[in-house]
């Protein structure tokens, strides 16, 4: 990969994760350390129980994760958007893959095997302190998440919203009030326009909402959700193409998302 | 009063190879902070923007207050407490953290892993933080699927009725 590239790819990275004290050039040199590799439509870049050889920076396009359900059936986890970092859990522990990854339309990715990651990480340059932070970043960022669906799916449910006094709880690190609005129709609206984009999962999202949001949305609608926080966390609907859009069909209580 | 010295930060295992001008370097950066036993060190619900490096003494983390307060573990010297915070500021507290010990800490930031990214104790401390966080996304992961599976196991809720399933419901009519 040509140098602007890499550079213009690290900028981007870096506009996503907010890595604090990491150089765009140091970041764009770990990049272009790594092969670029173009895969078509539907096509697997990593296949869950195999071994971990590398990781990969997602240049352009869309993954899909995926894990069978109890049934063996592939259940969506999670979509990733370019830019991002692939598959660096597995070179970090050196476990076997966790879920299969794949394409959604023509993608682009940068791979770093494992041997190129191993040198890097170990490295006390600006580029290892790039590298050792933006996965550092990335983790912490799906550690949030993971703690967040988790607690939304094993804490018991709210009590209806009370009109007078709205409630105030917390998920995934959010304060969340609970009130009571009007229900949209679905057509549009300011409210409406403000759903889930999922491409800024952590932004301020104030929507329509369920009165127990996540909990109360049957399973199989949860996964097939886009994975991004706000959806997984408050049970939103989502704007991602090629998911349902959630309609409510009664008078329910909008939820205002206070702080992420 | 506990205080802080070089040979206490030495004898932490994640620091262990790392040279002492690095370690002295590495407490000039961190603001070293002393606590006091019982002290509140983190609040739930807080801001969170710093993680602590614990030197000596013994934190301890839990929930709830009163007699709802649950004990989540300890966080002994090596060990460092509140480090999403650290790499993704903006959040807040998701436990209390207290000190059931006379403790040292180091404060760790952003701008500490920055200003230190050529200094081996900092290189070490990122080393530890990627391995600690890869073990608990696993953790929470594994935990998730055995959720799911319970959940994708649960009968569906009853479908919503339609106008005529509502009045056929009304009149008892089949």
């Amino acid at each position: 990969m040509s140098d602007p590239m890499a550079l213009e790819l690290a900028q981007a990275l870096l506009a996503n994760l907010s890595a604090v004290g990491v150089e765009p050039q140091a970041l764009a040199q770990v990049i272009a350390s790594g092969t670029p590799r173009s895969l078509a439509d539907d096509q697997l870049l990593y296949q869950q129980g195999a071994p971990s050889t590398g990781m990969a920076f997602l240049v352009a396009g869309t993954l899909r994760v995926e894990r069978p359900d109890a049934q063996g059936r592939p259940r969506r986890l999670a979509s990733i958007q370019a830019p991002a970092l692939v598959g660096h859990m597995g070179v970090v522990d050196r476990e076997r893959r966790s879920a299969s990854v794949t394409t959604e339309g023509p993608v682009t990715v940068i791979e770093l095997e494992s041997r190129v990651f191993d040198h890097l990480v170990q490295d006390d340059s600006d580029r290892g302190f790039a590298l050792r932070q933006v996965i550092l970043v990335s983790l912490a960022r799906r550690l949030t998440l993971a703690n967040a669906r988790l607690r939304e799916l094993t804490e018991p449910p709210l009590p209806p919203a009370d009109p007078s006094s709205p409630r105030v709880g917390r998920a995934g690190g959010a304060r969340i009030v609970d009130e009571v609005g009007d229900i949209l129709s679905g057509g549009g609206g300011a409210a409406e326009r403000e759903a889930c984009s999922g491409a800024a999962p952590l932004r301020l999202v104030p929507v329509r909402g369920q009165v127990s949001g996540v909990r109360r949305l049957r399973w199989r609608e949860t996964l097939r959700q886009c994975g991004a926080a706000c959806c997984a966390v408050l049970g939103l609907a989502c704007r991602q193409p090629g998911f349902p859009r959630w309609r409510p069909t009664q008078r329910l209580p909008a939820r205002r998302l206070e702080r992420l | 009063m506990p205080d802080l010295d070089l040979d206490a930060l030495a004898s932490l295992y994640l620091l262990r190879h790392v040279p002492r001008q690095d370690l002295k370097a590495f407490m000039e950066l961190a603001e070293r902070v002393v606590l006091r036993s019982g002290q509140l060190v983190f609040k739930a619900g807080a801001p969170a923007n710093h993680a602590l490096l614990v030197v000596t003494g013994r934190l301890q983390a839990s929930v709830g207050a009163g007699e709802s307060r649950e004990v989540l573990g300890d966080i002994r010297s090596g060990e460092v407490v509140g480090e999403t915070a650290l790499l993704d500021p903006g959040g807040t507290r998701q436990v209390d953290v207290r000190a059931v010990e006379d403790s040292v800490a180091l404060v760790l930031t952003a701008q500490v892993l920055a200003r230190g990214r050529h200094n081996r104790a900092v290189i070490a401390l990122q080393h530890h933080l990627v391995a600690t966080l890869a073990r608990r996304i696993r953790s929470a992961n594994l935990h998730l699927q055995q959720r799911w599976r319970v959940l994708s196991t649960a009968p569906s809720p009853p479908p919503e009725l339609g106008f005529l399933d509502r009045v056929r419901a009304f009149f008892g009519s089949a």
